[in-house]
């Protein structure tokens, strides 16, 4: 098969010496700016991309996207065990991730965690190397109405978040949509909830916004019960057993399924692939009222969700020099910085570079899985910090990565609001879960609206008439009333029980 | 107890839901092409004050259970919290005229000596790793600037 | 005797010192920029943005020029509009200059919904630097095979012919409102707010019939073939699209593109502004220089204050003008 041919010309640019050693540095400093709150991929790679000028395009290259596809393995790692999300897309995590770390099960979190990244990871480039041609055309069938409807099927999830209080979970979500319509408006251009502040022209920054909830509301729990009395469970084996590594094959393939898919739509980003990874997890669960509190399931894949999402979201990079995300938006710029075009006539003109950066995503993920499983072993030593102690290295980093997203204090009040809010409500049993969902769906949902009916000036018919919009909302509806379903099938049997 | 701060934050969204809906007033509800800017948030809020309604009424025909925890933190744990917040709002307003160094390093020592409780030599160290150590990090490795002081003499000393 | 002696000396030295204070700004011109001192670049956007990539470029170049350390600061926030204000704030003695987007600087003071602090009063402008020419484009297989067709069907059917935007009051936005004044026609606007870059997927899906954009935008494009560039919003054709005829070619008189300059605070010395601006002429006539912007798809244009500040006149002119058919 020609492409397997390709692929092993490209391993043979891969694996020299220099290529190599890049990639390593690429994976390495792609962990640690995962590590770092608020500095995300593109911040990252726009620094390194001048220092990339005195070197050959392959090679900078091959850099860049190490970095791009290695945060997201670094960004599980404060999310485990500090509850503080590195990246966007580890929010998730936090959840099920950070009960884990308490229950002394950090170990087996993180190595779970990045067996799954891998996974996903390799999967994504598998698709890339053989199917990415007609992946991508599928892709491109998702304008601003299918992605509209796609977008409602997520809502439609976020019912799923419900925990025990039906009315908590929506009131949650439906203040979600309502903080994600601060900002300049799609309709109109015109700043809207923003009190006049410049700051919230753009919106809510998500960065400070979860840090808060995840990160602040935390420790502040944890200041109330004092200091001193931050008791771990005391950590277990570091690897997962053999009962977890079971469980994490479903939630692997899904994850894996769902990030590529999503990485492949321009416009759907990494936090939407690995919470609907979380939400579909609780769904195909024999106990979701258990997520929160500690599910293998929860952690995997999401992790899984969001690497296959960060290596997928490559594949139109590569097959139409469509850059689907602003950060891979920089990582095209820097194609171009080495007077390189991505796109079909990369593969033409240059197939040893297009080939040998893509043999480059295997090994990089490879050197990832290396990098990180044993790196575990001390990323866990970090719990063994005093508490009275690391709670002020928390919050010292939460400040510097509230700071530097936009460079501003105002969005440190921000990450203060949120943290008093997120306290106060878990304290009531509200879950945060659907508020950061409808946070991040919102405004691409306001936009599809608005484009769609741009597009058919006014008629909402265009939703129904295009077929793969009206299956997809079919598919929403039923994902409502399923429980409705259950819930009476399950009623039907009690009744008959009682009557036998 | 808890009932009324229950109760106490139901009335609280309803009054947030009602100040969406008039704020929403101002903006256009429907545009030629469909929902205007004021359309979603209209309808939300609406959405809100009638869950925030519900809840409402769940609380109040709700059975406290026995031996619920008490829902405020005692005095101690109050003021641990508060000190927290007066620390990020001091952070805050003390960074851009004080710069990045200054400020966090006031902020970590004031943070891990008094409310953490230890020792002077952990404190002096984890502050000026985190404080200065930083800002070097950001700046030589990732080119990152992060704010100096805006009064004069600071500046110049390099803080 | 002594006393009038005494009382002369104080006189000299008052207006010795008199003297000397008069001339020290004019001794800090004239060294400008004092050696180890830095220079801050504000730049509007996030890292890794466009502006913000031929931003670090000047500021390298710059270094090398003048001899003193140029700080790239990224200040994003409202299109620019947090920089804009504060940089209309800050002291203009020359340590300081921010990057300047059409149309973004324009609206921001023009619009009265933005509230802004500042008006052009409150710059003094250096230089224009990069220009990104607008286009328009079609799939290889759309009817529309010229820019005359594309317009006679947008006029014949009003409001159905599709076409992207980079979001509304972009650059793109106010040359199609340029374009329907001149011919008549109405088109349909999609407006992508996330940028061209979020057009190009549906454009290329077909969900829209026609694509407005920057040269830039679809380069890789336009060498795989996919896309059918009808013009360029320029008075010369593009270097990168040497066969693409300019609007002008077609009888469409039309010059827009997405341009970025940079500006001081108002008030800096005038002999600071034409150092700095004539340093950064020097910048753009590097060889080395001249190849990085080229391959970042970009073209370099260069405009002195003065024309520089003519330039921004003439667009307010038209942005005022059409301002209000951008909100309907």
């Amino acid at each position: 098969m020609e492409s397997f041919s390709n692929l092993l010309m490209g391993f043979s640019v891969a694996l020299q010496p220099g290529n190599l050693l890049l990639a390593f540095l690429g994976s390495a400093l792609g962990t640690l700016i995962g590590v770092l709150p608020g500095i995300g991929p593109s911040a990252g790679a726009a620094i390194l991309i001048p220092l990339t000028f005195q070197m050959d395009p392959t090679g900078a290259i091959i850099m860049l996207t190490a970095l791009f596809y290695g945060t997201q393995y670094g960004g599980t790692i404060t999310s485990v065990l500090l509850n503080v999300p590195g990246e966007a897309a580890s929010a998730i995590t936090c959840l099920d991730g950070y009960e884990l770390a308490k229950q002394g099960k950090a170990g087996t979190a993180l190595s779970l965690a990045a067996i799954g990244s891998f996974i996903g990871g390799l999967f994504a480039t598998i698709c890339l190397v053989l199917a990415a041609a007609p992946l991508t055309k599928m892709a491109l069938q998702f304008g601003p109405v299918e992605s509209f409807a796609l977008l409602t099927v997520g809502l439609s999830l976020v019912m799923g978040l419900a925990g025990k209080s039906m009315v908590k979970a929506l009131m949650m979500g439906v203040l979600g949509l309502l903080l994600s319509m601060v900002g300049l408006d799609p309709v109109r251009g015109m700043p809207r909830f923003t009190f006049g502040r410049l700051e919230l022209m753009e919106g809510l920054d998500f960065v400070p916004v979860i840090m808060g909830i995840f990160g602040l509301a935390e420790v502040l729990a944890n200041a109330e019960e004092g200091f001193g009395e931050i008791t771990l469970a005391k950590m277990s084996s570091l690897f997962p057993s053999r009962s977890d590594l079971k469980r994490s094959v479903k939630p692997i393939i899904r994850g894996s399924l769902i990030g590529t898919g999503l990485g492949l739509i321009p416009g759907m980003t990494g936090s939407a692939a690995s919470f609907l990874s979380y939400i579909t997890e609780k769904k195909s669960s024999k106990t979701p009222e258990k997520f929160g509190t500690g599910m293998v399931e929860g952690v995997v894949g999401p992790e899984t969700a969001n690497n296959a999402h960060a290596n997928g979201a490559l594949i139109p990079l590569f097959t139409l020099g469509i850059p689907s995300s602003p950060t891979v938006a920089v990582i095209m710029g820097a194609f171009m910085m080495h007077g390189l075009v991505p796109g079909p006539f990369l593969f033409t003109e240059h197939p040893d570079i297009a080939w040998g950066v893509i043999a480059s995503f295997v090994i990089g993920n490879i050197i990832l899985l290396i990098l990180n499983l044993p790196l575990i072993r001390i990323w866990v030593k970090i719990l063994k910090i005093p508490y009275g102690l690391l709670f002020a290295v928390i919050l010292g980093f939460m400040v510097l990565g509230a700071f530097s997203v936009n460079n501003s204090v105002f969005d440190i009040m921000i990450m203060l609001g949120f943290g008093l809010f997120a306290f106060f409500m878990k304290k009531m049993d509200f879950p945060m879960a659907p508020l950061i969902l409808t946070l991040i769906l919102g405004p691409q949902m306001e936009r599809a609206l608005r484009q769609s009916l741009e597009i058919s000036q006014g008629s909402f018919s265009i939703f129904i008439e295009t077929p793969l919009s009206a299956i997809l909302f079919v598919l929403a509806v039923i994902i409502l009333i399923a429980p409705a379903f259950k819930s009476l099938r399950k009623r039907k049997e009690k009744v008959s029980g009682e009557g036998a | 107890m808890t009932k009324r701060v229950h109760q106490g934050t139901a009335i609280g969204g309803i009054a947030i839901a009602i100040s969406i809906i008039v704020g929403s007033l101002e903006l256009q509800f429907y545009t030629r092409l469909g929902p205007g800017p004021g359309f979603f948030p209209l309808i939300l809020a609406v959405i809100f004050g009638i869950l925030s309604l519900v809840w409402l009424i769940q609380s109040t025909v709700y059975k406290s259970e026995s031996g619920e925890k008490k829902f405020l933190p005692d005095k101690a744990a109050l003021a641990r919290i508060g000190a927290i917040v007066v620390s990020l709002i001091g952070v805050r307003i003390l960074m851009n005229p004080l710069g990045y160094q200054l400020t966090m390093f006031m902020f970590l020592f004031i943070l891990i000596k008094f409310l953490g409780k230890r020792k002077l030599v952990e404190t002096v160290i984890v502050s000026l790793f985190g404080s200065v150590g930083v800002y070097y990090l950001f700046g030589k490795v990732l080119g990152l600037l992060l704010p100096t002081s805006s009064i004069a003499f600071l500046a110049a000393i390099g803080l | 005797m002594n006393c009038k002696k005494s009382h002369g000396f104080m006189v000299t030295v008052a207006v010795a010192a008199l003297f000397a204070l008069c001339l020290a700004p004019l001794s800090a011109q004239a060294s400008w920029p004092a050696k180890g001192k830095s220079i801050q670049l504000w730049i509007g956007y996030a890292a890794g943005s466009g502006t913000d990539a031929g931003a670090r470029l000047m500021a390298a170049g710059l270094e090398k020029e003048l001899g003193v350390s140029i700080v790239p600061m990224n200040k994003p926030g409202a299109s620019s509009q947090i920089m804009y204000s504060e940089l209309a704030k800050a002291k203009g003695d020359g340590y300081v200059f921010g990057t300047i987007n059409f149309p973004s600087a324009v609206v921001s003071y023009i619009d009265p919904d933005r509230k802004a602090t500042y008006t052009k009063k409150n710059f003094d402008l250096l230089a224009l630097h990069i220009v990104d020419p607008g286009i328009i484009a079609v799939l290889p297989n759309s009817p529309y095979k010229t820019l005359s067709d594309l317009v006679a069907a947008a006029k014949a059917n009003p409001r159905k012919v599709t076409i992207t935007t980079s979001g509304i009051q972009s650059d793109e936005h106010f040359a199609l409102l340029q374009l329907q004044e001149m011919t008549g026609a109405q088109f349909a606007f999609v407006h992508f707010s996330q940028g061209a870059a979020a057009a190009i997927a549906p454009f290329l899906g077909g969900k829209v019939d026609a694509y407005t954009g920057n040269v830039a935008d679809v380069i890789a494009q336009y060498k795989a073939g996919q896309v059918r560039i009808l013009g360029v919003m320029d008075d010369v054709r593009s270097r990168f699209y040497p066969e693409v005829p300019t609007f002008e070619e077609q009888g469409f008189k039309l010059y827009n593109s997405a341009n970025r300059g940079y500006a001081v605070p108002a008030g800096t010395p005038k002999a600071i502004v034409d150092k700095l601006s004539a340093a950064m002429k020097k910048v753009m006539e590097s060889p080395e220089h001249m190849k990085q912007v080229e391959d970042m798809g970009l073209t370099l244009r260069y405009l002195n204050s003065e024309q520089y500040s003519k330039f921004w006149d003439d667009y307010a002119e038209t942005v005022k003008r059409l301002l209000p058919l951008s909100k309907e």
